[in-house]
């Protein structure tokens, strides 16, 4: 989990306190957490949806009654996941239940990452969605590096790894990273590699055992599991 | 887990992240409780399409408007340049709907630094299809980050985030972000609206039909010296009643 810092006394609270208080039922702390996020949920599912804005306003809305069904459900534990974390992946899921039943669902299956598409929704497995929370929460404090001042351990990643693999990861190719980094394409190719073993290794450590193949692909019994209705 | 199931996770913890980045735009999206309830899905790329061949007649009139209307001169060197043109109709020429429009640039700067520089330019549509404004505006991304590494949903921040939109209730907005080496993006007022130009002639060329707004960034390319990137954003916005 992304360690953020706790606010002073005068402050405005951390995601993270109010997350805390959200789920031991203060409403407006989850109020607080929907004023903060909306935007960026909003702004998710809008990129995923380009031409749909009112169906991305939808799925938002469906997002934030997962959320809070979650919430007083007590299926959110924060000390688990970050709460924005959280939150992403239920927006994701939320998607991707619509795009399994749209005309891209192929396209989709195949451009999404297999341990997104294996992970349940939130009502379906709270442990194991929130095992998948923390999987992203690793991968979201090698891409960030720990915050100053926090005294955990050192970044696994160089900044010049973190740009190549932030560069790769939103669809860069190896000559336009080598073009911007003044350095070989072959080279990026060989450097892309070692910083995914590193943090294959340190999601290892963690005990999300990334060397293990993931479930693949959805089976068909998959996707009849979210059809509406067919909880 | 292989390379690329990773890649797909990280670009997911990416966006987890930007989840919670501060955004001065979520606010002007109209929530879907304020809309009207009859509320008619809009087919934006037809609308992008009207707007941006209106742009394309703005510009054409102008450039063949010689003794009428006496544009300011460009900018030269660092500086900003405010230019209002006067509204010309767009009928005589073949835009799919005949809407007034009126083409205003305005904020335009230019900012001379060592490094990679970036334009933002937003074209806003009002209703019909009309082209409303465009905005062109230097930017500088957080250190560190160039181009490549900007989400084009970000490019909405970036419209907005210091003078908003430079016209009311703007139905779409078309957002281009021009990034390359010092002397590659245009510096004045007749090389922004050649770009312009170029967009508006691709989106014609496809009948003006739904785009991917990838489409947009690669005509700007084709306009412009090697070395220049672009990223394009479209969005239907939602101040408008």
């Amino acid at each position: 989990m992304p360690q953020q810092p706790t606010s002073s006394p005068n402050a405005s609270p951390t995601l993270r306190e109010l997350a805390a208080a959200a789920s031991r039922g203060d409403a407006r702390a989850f109020e607080q957490i929907h004023l903060r996020l909306a935007g960026g949920v909003r702004r998710l599912l809008q990129s995923r949806l380009h031409r749909q804005p009112e169906l991305a306003e939808e799925l938002a809305q469906r997002t934030w009654v997962a959320v809070f069904e979650a919430f007083r459900a007590a299926r959110y534990n924060p000390a688990k996941a970050e709460v924005s974390t959280f939150i992403y992946a239920v927006a994701y899921k939320t998607w991707l239940r619509h795009a399994r039943h749209g005309p891209r669902a192929k396209a989709v299956l195949n451009e999404e990452a297999a341990a997104a598409l294996a992970a349940p929704d939130i009502g379906a497995d709270p442990a194991a969605f929130s095992q998948f929370c923390e999987l992203l929460d690793a991968l979201r404090i090698c891409m960030t590096g720990p915050p100053a001042g926090a005294g955990g351990p050192a970044s696994i990643l160089t900044d010049d790894e973190r740009r190549l693999l932030r560069g790769a990861a939103l669809g860069e190719s190896d000559r336009a990273l080598a073009q911007r980094l003044g350095i070989a394409p072959s080279t990026v190719n060989v450097r892309k590699k070692a910083a995914y073993a590193k943090v294959r290794e340190h999601l290892t450590r963690l005990g999300h055992a990334p060397e293990q193949p993931l479930s693949p692909r959805p089976k068909p019994s998959d996707a009849a599991r979210d059809e509406p209705g067919t909880k | 887990m292989d390379d690329r199931e990773l890649q797909r996770l990280i670009r997911m913890a990416i966006e987890a992240d930007d989840l919670a980045a501060p955004s001065d735009v979520a606010g002007r999206i109209r929530p879907a409780a304020a809309r009207p309830p009859a509320s008619p899905v809009i087919r934006w790329g037809r609308w992008l399409a009207a707007g941006l061949t209106a742009a394309a007649a703005c510009l054409a009139v102008l450039l063949w408007w010689p003794t009428t209307g006496t544009p300011p001169a460009p900018p030269a060197g660092p500086n900003i340049a405010t230019a209002i043109l006067p509204a010309v109709p767009t009928t005589e020429l073949h835009a799919p709907k005949p809407a007034p429009a009126q083409l205003v640039i305005k904020d335009v700067r230019y900012v001379t630094t060592p490094g990679e520089q970036c334009i933002v330019l937003s074209i806003f549509l009002g209703s019909g299809g009309s082209c409303r404004c465009m905005q062109w505006r230097s930017h500088q991304w957080e250190p560190g980050r160039t181009l490549a590494d900007i989400c084009p949903s970000e490019l909405l921040d970036v419209a907005f985030k210091s003078s908003g939109a430079c016209t009311p209730n703007p139905e779409h907005v078309l957002i281009l972000a021009l990034a390359g080496p010092p002397g590659t993006l245009p510096r004045t007022r007749s090389e922004a609206e050649a770009v312009v130009a170029c967009v508006s002639r691709a989106n014609l060329g496809d009948g003006g039909s739904d785009q991917d707004p990838s489409v947009y960034a690669s005509a700007a390319i084709s306009c412009l010296p090697t070395g220049v990137r672009a990223l394009a954003e479209s969005q239907t916005l939602a101040l408008a009643r």
